[in-house]
């Protein structure tokens, strides 16, 4: 498919650090995660697994031409699916939310969006905007976060996925949990 | 970014990881020593290393967590250390239900106290999950001041579902109200609001099951909160059975229970009436009126059996003041009132009403209790008002309808819960009809149930109708509706004047299936079954009493119905054919003589009709004006008819007006426009006086201006172009008049939209797009300044979409086409900023994108808000419209994502049915987007 195409030449560029070529993959990614988000919302609404993993896993498959699974390509695209992931949840998160203003029924149409805990809206949105101000200086450490809590990859797959150790990872993310945590609890302005 | 920040962040991150691994006691020596002067440094690391000593699971649930699979039940449930993201501090309690814990979301940030109530048992059954899941959406979505909140759910490590809920701090309501020493009045008004907790609940769909005091707790501040509210359901689901084991071991005290519950029977929101009669009985006497039946089994035999005594008798037996009776081990139900008052003045006020509204509470039958909660508060507000009460039982749909009116919001919640209330009906009359002896009543059951279908269907539709959004509800509602008359029709086939009443419910429901609002395609499908189902039952009736008048007459509008559907799917010859049908049906009656001025009307409607569709170019038709000419004269026929009868009446005249329009329509196809013009006239005369002889009767104003607009449309094409721009100026101000009168209606606006667009349809053919652009573009604005600030969430966009479509097509016209250009785009940004945020509805997203797309001069198109729109559209309409796909296909081309637009354009022709007409435009532009592809798509691999 074209598309396959399209997607391996941007991730190359991608690692160009071709701004353009990022910012156009993290539209695809955004609509094609949202696609099979929906689609499977409908086809399984009954059964409840749905799961970002899964749903990422999906993209891939049906966006990577399996002939060219290098993994420059691979770790380059599960980056930006994190990134899309997160957008869409917040954006699901924030939906929600106005949604909650607009009353009742609009709520309920809301709640059935596939997000498995709607309790966890604000959570989601406040550690979305944490980490926005974290990855002003901790860019990788940030990525480890989004891959580990937007699309559910574990430890492992993050050290696969970002070509680190996975002591790097495990350090990263107790850095980055205590960070957040400190920005999130508000008792300590963020000096840096 | 400062290079020195991004210095020292780097820094602090490697001081945290050396001393973060550390043993606890080592990190402060080490970390002094690592950040030796740099006191800001210290600081940093020190609250980061606080920070991370909170975390524990911060973070290390995935925003969508996987699940946790249902594990086999263990035998004993251990306190768990934690649930979720929830920690455990304590047991609080235990019952039939399960174990409730108290427990803290220890995150610090989300720290608050909730109870947690794990279900006794795990429950390995496929189904139980998703109806888990559901019921937990449903109580979670309950949101009053009077419930305890149901916060989250789940499965815990050993299997058990459980239930995250608000935890209250307070006394059981029968304690309090005997500590507090209140007054009849306090209690009564505590009870009041309790019913009003209970009532919110029914409304949603959610019968409580377990009203007890135990369940009602009443805060410090005094404020009752209702506990459990459908937890009985959703935890007990599938483990305790009522009147089971479970009841007689006492793990489920049946006190409250009622007699349906006790018996295994459908529990309705009825239950909740009896438990709240029996709550209401306690409170007042203190008392339960089963109390001296000490075991299980006879207190369950006196709830099925005994009638209970009056309370104004009960508080003066001296028993209830010396003895703390009781078979239960709570404190809470022991011993006396609290009253402060005498005995022998307590019984005097409890004596009359309050004793009626207690016992027809708890009536054994559920149909002979309080309808509704709000009944039974209402009643007991009467009597505070010092009122007379609502004895007889037929006020409910008196009371129903005040109710709708006051509450427009949730009223479709509230027919909901007046089904809900059908189908306990329906299930007790079947089971009841079993027995013989029961017959008689078995006919009672259904007639209260007809009255109560017939009343629902009939006198809440136009009410529910005009509720806005809440699409939702309205489908849940005709979903609902549709299961009863299923059940209905079954139960009572041998029953004409059932069955009767059932189709006619079907031709309600296909009205609001195929209703111009939510006419989406499936809608007008499934109302074309509502409306067959309604045909075959008349039909089936027809056939057994050949000469009923009511059951011809009624399968003549079976049959207009189904032809309103077939015209608006654009069939026209089936539309005509059965419109024939329906004719010929209400001629049979008219020749029975059966009930003159209805078959009269139908008649007219049948000819108006078929007049429409065999040759008005207004309407789809079959280009036989001839033919139309005919019907409408035997129309008109029928219209002078019914003014001679009674031709004081103003409507008639009205009707003959319509009569003169439809012919001038006719005679616009036949290019004969002085007589269009002189129909008109004779139109506009009639409405003239019209609205002279009644000048408040503001729909006379409307068809006045309509009838000038129409005329002056006619004139214009005479040439007589002063007249016709004098009538549409006073058809203009008549409807600036009806918008300054009434703010809020749109109807007015709409109307301007459509006089302005037809007068800018004059401008431009007599060869003046500027001026045409002008009024297209007043019109377009209109829409968006006056509609789009409206809160009504049904809106009709095609008036604007029409008026954006003619403006593009006088703007490239007129002499300076690129500020028409800006005009259009300026309309689209504003459309833009006043629609996000708005709940649409797929094909009116589907309509603006693709207006954006499409309109001319191109330089106003908006590719990239179109985008967005279809996007939403699409996904809305779960990808399955092709009309959507063909949409977002051509955005994805105009915002150069050209793979995308072939990918999504192939969707869209595979949605497409296989006769569908659409399927070679849709080629078309697969193949355009095809090519321009395979132009981008060059031999060496790189893309532009």
């Amino acid at each position: 498919m074209h598309d396959q195409k399209e997607i391996t030449v941007l991730l190359k560029k991608m690692g160009e650090r071709d701004e353009q070529a990022v910012n156009k993959l993290f539209r695809i990614l955004y609509e094609e995660l949202r696609a099979i988000a929906g689609r499977r919302m409908q086809q399984e609404r009954r059964s409840h697994t749905l799961q970002a993993t899964e749903i990422v896993h999906e993209a891939f498959i049906k966006l990577i031409s399996q002939d060219d699974l290098s993994v420059m390509n691979r770790s380059h695209f599960f980056s930006i699916a994190a990134s899309a992931m997160r957008q869409i949840l917040v954006d699901y998160a924030r939906r929600r939310q106005a949604g909650k203003r607009g009353g009742n029924w609009q709520k309920i149409e809301f709640d059935a969006i596939p997000l498995y805990d709607v309790q966890r809206d604000g959570e989601l949105l406040a550690i979305d905007e944490a980490l926005q101000r974290f990855s002003q200086h901790y860019e990788r450490q940030s990525k480890v976060v989004e891959l580990r809590y937007f699309i559910g990859f574990t430890n492992e797959e993050i050290a696969a996925c970002l070509d680190l150790s996975l002591s790097t990872v495990k350090r990263d993310f107790a850095f980055a949990k205590a960070w957040l945590q400190r920005e999130l609890s508000g008792d300590e302005q963020h000096g840096s | 970014m400062n290079s020195m920040e991004a210095e020292f962040a780097r820094h602090l991150r490697q001081i945290f990881e050396q001393v973060v691994e550390l043993p606890e006691e080592d990190q402060e020596p080490r970390l002094q020593e690592l950040c030796g002067q740099d006191e800001e440094m210290y600081r940093q690391v020190k609250t980061l290393l606080q920070a991370y000593k909170q975390t524990s699971d911060f973070l290390e649930t995935p925003a969508i967590p996987p699940q946790s699979p249902i594990r086999e039940p263990a035998n004993e449930l251990t306190i768990p250390e934690r649930l979720g993201a929830y920690r455990i501090i304590k047991k609080i309690g235990q019952g039939g239900m399960g174990v409730v814990f108290l427990a803290v979301r220890d995150d610090e940030q989300f720290n608050r106290r909730v109870a947690i109530k794990i279900a006794p048992q795990a429950v390995d059954d496929a189904s139980w999950r998703e109806r888990f899941d559901t019921e937990r959406r449903i109580l979670a979505s309950l949101e009053h001041p009077n419930i305890a909140r149901l916060y989250d759910g789940g499965v815990s490590e050993d299997g058990l579902p459980y239930l995250v809920m608000e935890y209250v701090d307070g006394l059981p309501v029968d304690l309090w109200c005997r500590r507090q020493g209140l007054s009849l009045h306090q209690r009564l008004a505590l009870f009041i609001k309790i019913c009003s907790a209970v009532e919110y609940a029914h409304q949603h769909l959610v019968v409580h099951r377990d009203i007890k005091p135990g369940n009602i707790l009443i805060t410090p501040e005094g404020e009752p909160k209702l506990l459990d509210f459908g937890v009985a359901r959703v935890l007990g689901a599938g483990t305790v059975a009522p009147g089971t084991a479970a009841m007689r071991s006492g793990l489920l005290t049946p006190e409250y229970a009622s007699p349906e519950q006790i018996n295994n029977e459908p529990v309705t929101t009825a239950s909740d009436v009896y438990s709240l009669g029996i709550l209401l009985y306690k409170l007042l006497t203190g008392r339960h009126p089963y109390q001296q039946h000490s075991t299980p089994d006879k207190l369950m035999q006196a709830i099925r059996e005994k009638k209970p005594d009056k309370p104004s008798v009960i508080v003066l037996t001296s028993e209830n003041q010396t003895r703390s009776a009781g078979h239960t081990t709570r404190p809470a139900d022991q011993g006396t009132t609290g009253f402060s008052t005498q005995p022998g003045r307590l019984g005097r006020m409890l004596k009359g009403d309050l004793d009626s509204i207690v016992l027809k509470a708890v009536r054994k039958e559920p149909r002979q209790r309080y309808e509704t909660v709000s009944a039974l508060a209402e009643d007991i507000r009467l009597f505070l008002a010092n009122r007379p009460v609502k004895a007889q039982p037929d006020t409910f749909f008196y009371r129903a309808k005040k109710y709708i009116r006051r509450n427009r919001g949730i009223v479709s919640a509230l027919s909901v819960a007046v089904l809900s209330l059908l189908g306990g009906l329906i299930v007790a009359s079947r089971s009841a009809q079993i027995a013989d002896q029961q017959r008689a009543k078995a006919q009672h059951h259904f007639e209260s149930l007809r009255t109560l279908a017939s009343s629902f269907l009939f006198d809440f539709y136009d009410e529910i109708a005009r509720l806005p959004g809440a699409t939702h509800a309205r489908e849940l509602v005709i979903t609902t509706a549709l299961q009863y008359l299923q059940l209905l029709s079954e139960e009572a086939s041998d029953d004409p004047s059932i069955m009767y009443d059932v189709a006619l419910a079907y031709e309600r429901i296909g009205g609001i299936q195929s209703h111009r609002y939510y006419a989406s395609k499936g809608n007008i499908e499934a109302a074309l079954d509502s409306y067959r189902n309604m045909q075959r039952i008349l039909r089936t009736l027809h056939n057994t009493h050949p000469d009923n008048a009511k059951f011809i007459y009624a399968l003549g509008w079976s049959h207009q119905d189904i032809a309103d559907v077939y015209a608006q799917q654009g069939k026209t010859r089936e539309s005509y054919d059965q419109y024939i049908e329906g004719m010929k049906l209400f001629l049979l009656c008219d020749s029975l003589k059966w009930r003159p001025e209805k078959t009269d009307y139908a008649l007219l409607v049948a000819y108006q009709r078929l007049g429409d569709t065999a040759g008005n170019p207004r309407f789809n038709n079959l280009g036989d004006r001839e033919k139309a000419m005919e019907w409408y004269q035997k129309m008109l026929a029928i219209m002078y008819k019914r003014q001679n009868a009674a031709p004081e009446n103003p409507d008639a005249a009205h009707t003959i007006s319509i009569g003169m329009e439809k012919l001038a329509d006719l005679q616009l196809g036949s290019g004969d426009t002085e007589a269009v013009v002189k129909l008109y006239g004779r139109a506009l005369t009639i409405r003239d006086s019209l609205a002279r002889a009644y000048p408040d009767n503001a729909w006379y104003k409307r068809d006045l201006a309509i009838a000038l607009a129409k005329t002056a449309m006619a004139q214009a094409q005479l040439g007589l172009l002063q007249q016709s721009e004098e009538n549409f100026l006073r058809a203009r101000a008549i409807h600036e008049q009806r918008i300054q009168n009434d703010k809020t209606s749109s109807s007015a606006v709409f109307d301007l939209i459509s006089v302005l667009t037809m007068q800018g349809d004059t401008h431009l053919n007599d060869g003046k797009p500027e001026k045409a652009f002008t009024l297209y573009a007043q019109s377009a604005r209109l829409f968006t300044s006056k509609i789009l600030t409206k809160q009504t969430t049904r809106i009709d966009f095609s008036p604007l979409i029409q008026s954006l479509n003619k403006a593009g097509q006088a703007g490239i016209s007129s002499a300076d086409s690129s500020s028409a250009a800006k005009t259009i785009s300026d309309i689209f940004t504003q459309l833009q900023n006043r629609i996000a945020g708005r709940e649409m509805s797929p094909a009116a997203l589907n309509e603006i994108a693709w207006t954006m797309l499409t309109c001319r001069p191109s330089s106003a198109r908006h590719p990239r808000h179109a985008l967005a729109l279809s996007l939403q559209a699409a996904e809305k309409s779960s990808w399955r419209d092709a009309n959507i796909l063909d949409t977002v296909a051509l955005a994805w081309f105009e915002n150069d994502n050209v793979a995308q637009a072939v990918r999504v354009q192939q969707d869209a022709i595979a949605l497409l049915p296989q006769d569908s007409k659409m399927k070679e435009e849709f080629s078309t532009r697969l193949e355009r987007y095809r090519s321009a592809l395979r132009r981008q798509t060059p031999k060496n691999g790189r893309f532009r």
